[in-house]
């Protein structure tokens, strides 16, 4: 490389810096705006993602007049005896709505007698005391947020439901779930299987859903059609059902903002246009002179491309690395509300550090070689003009 | 080669090649700090094996809240159907609906299977 033209250029560029800032700065902006979105989308995504594999693989709902029922017991015991089927099991699981603060905690009933419960999760629940007493008292594991409302709304150490019935039910708060899954965690509460049901005024027999476990995915299909032929009643979620969701969701919600960015596009595919069209007078008058003392068009050609890929690469990376601080390290405020709702029970959750690549690839393209070619173009056709011509 | 560039063309490159740097350097430190959350990944496994429920507890005052396959009793719209309730984009489109219709209509015609 004719480390000539580099300083050319360079020097070129400092005696218009103020001409180019404009430039750069609708470029950065436009990156910075790109690679936060989609940043914080692909953490969240990433997120979801690596806790799709500890999902059922389906999840059998009763349907009854185009609405979710609760389902007979009875039938985990014949979806069970499918072959494939490693095990099947009801839930029974709900929504609490608490009014004062307008939010709904999810309450799940848990069996805490089964001895596999405490040794299999006691690093993810920090109980209050050692032992449970799971006879008399209800009792509850709730997420942090669960915990914070009552501890500003209600009683730090109980809870009053109310039933049905419109009985209250006492209920202390056992433990909570730890920081680290808060965003899986933090609407959640664990309660005794019979309080549950006692809540929410479940039968026996009834249960809210059904999970099914099939170890191998290559018969998850096979069985998802044979519990359809055995309850036609019933819907079915498969986890493939969920991962495919979550695609289409995000795809929307980046879509929503990208829409949103459409007028920084137009604003920034406008001035690469004006730059096509033609060329300042001031930048004829210098390549026309550039050529009158003898400079090649292939030279012209050099020092444009380095001016564009100079001002291209840092504007690319300046936006890439303030938009990667702000996502990662400043937890993106502002911005990632877009993808949280507007209750009161947010969750505070760390956006894990996800760069992806191919993204950054993608607005990488879009972006640079295009500026470039913008910068090129018009200077050929300013450069195979005549001398004397383009001074004129 | 550095040579021929005047000290003004030097800064200039030198904060240019130092933007690019810290870029890079910032990637590499954001991909090396998510190498170091698996126990904290492992805890958010637990977490959801404990719980068995997908999504995130983002949204808790739409009808399906934890995601919107797992509808509460009282949900209009997300029993299947073009239109999934999705806030706050108020819905989605369910690409997943033709597969489903032509599951069911693979077997609509068919004879009951005794062996199920």
């Amino acid at each position: 490389m004719n480390f000539k033209l580099v300083d050319f250029t360079l020097k070129s560029l400092k005696r218009n810096m103020t001409k180019k800032l404009s430039v750069i700065f609708i470029f950065t902006v436009l990156v910075f705006l790109l690679v936060s979105v989609f940043s914080i989308s692909s953490s969240i995504k990433k997120e979801l993602l690596i806790s799709v594999d500890s999902l059922p693989e389906l999840i059998v709902q009763k349907m009854s007049g185009g609405r979710q029922t609760l389902i007979p017991v009875e039938r985990a015991f014949e979806i069970a005896s499918i072959p494939g089927v490693n095990n099947a099991y009801d839930r029974v699981w709900g929504y609490y709505f608490f009014e004062n603060v307008n939010v709904n905690f999810t309450i799940l009933g848990l069996d805490f007698d089964l001895e596999t419960y405490k040794k299999k999760y006691d690093n993810i629940i920090e109980m209050n005391s050692d032992i449970i007493d799971t006879s008399n008292t209800p009792f509850m594991i709730a997420g942090k947020g669960v915990v914070e409302i009552f501890n500003s709304y209600y009683n730090p150490n109980y809870f009053d439901f109310i039933k049905g019935n419109g009985k209250r039910m006492r209920t202390n708060i056992a433990g909570s779930f730890s920081d680290e899954s808060a965003l899986e965690t933090n609407d959640v509460i664990l309660m005794p299987i019979q309080n549950v049901r006692e809540l929410f005024d479940i039968e026996e027999h009834l249960a809210t859903d059904i999970v099914v476990r099939v170890p191998n995915p290559e018969e998850i299909d096979v069985v998802k059609q044979k519990i359809q032929f055995m309850y036609p009643d019933c819907r079915l979620v498969s986890r493939q059902d969920i991962e495919a969701s979550y695609q289409n969701v995000f795809d929307y919600k980046s879509g929503l903002f990208l829409s949103l960015l459409i007028a920084a596009f137009v604003a920034f595919f406008i001035l690469i246009y004006d730059k096509t069209s033609g060329l300042s007078l001031e930048d004829k008058r210098e390549i026309g002179i550039l050529k009158a003392v003898g400079w090649q068009v292939e030279n012209i050609l050099q020092i444009k491309f380095i001016e564009g890929a100079i001002i291209s690469l840092f504007s690319f990376s300046f936006g890439t690395g303030l938009a990667l601080f702000y996502v990662y390290t400043l937890q993106a405020p502002l911005l990632r509300n877009l993808f949280t709702g507007a209750s009161y029970l947010k969750p505070e959750f760390d956006l894990l550090p996800i760069v992806d690549l191919q993204v950054l690839s993608l607005i990488f393209i879009l972006t640079v070689p295009i500026y470039i070619m913008a910068t090129i173009i018009p200077s050929w056709r300013a450069a195979i003009i005549d001398a004397d011509e383009v001074m004129h | 080669m550095f040579s021929d560039l005047t000290p003004t063309s030097k800064k200039i490159l030198l904060v240019f090649i130092a933007v690019i740097s810290f870029t890079i350097l910032e990637i590499g430190y954001y991909n090396f700090e998510y190498r170091n959350l698996s126990s904290t990944i492992l805890q958010k496994k637990k977490a959801v094996s404990l719980t068995q429920l997908p999504d995130l507890a983002f949204v808790t005052e739409t009808v399906w809240l934890r995601h919107r396959s797992i509808t509460s009793l009282f949900s209009v719209f997300p029993e299947d159907g073009n239109l999934l309730d999705y806030y706050p984009s108020s819905f989605v489109y369910n690409l997943q609906l033709p597969n489903k219709s032509k599951q069911v209509n693979q077997y609509s015609n068919e004879e009951p299977r005794n062996e199920f």
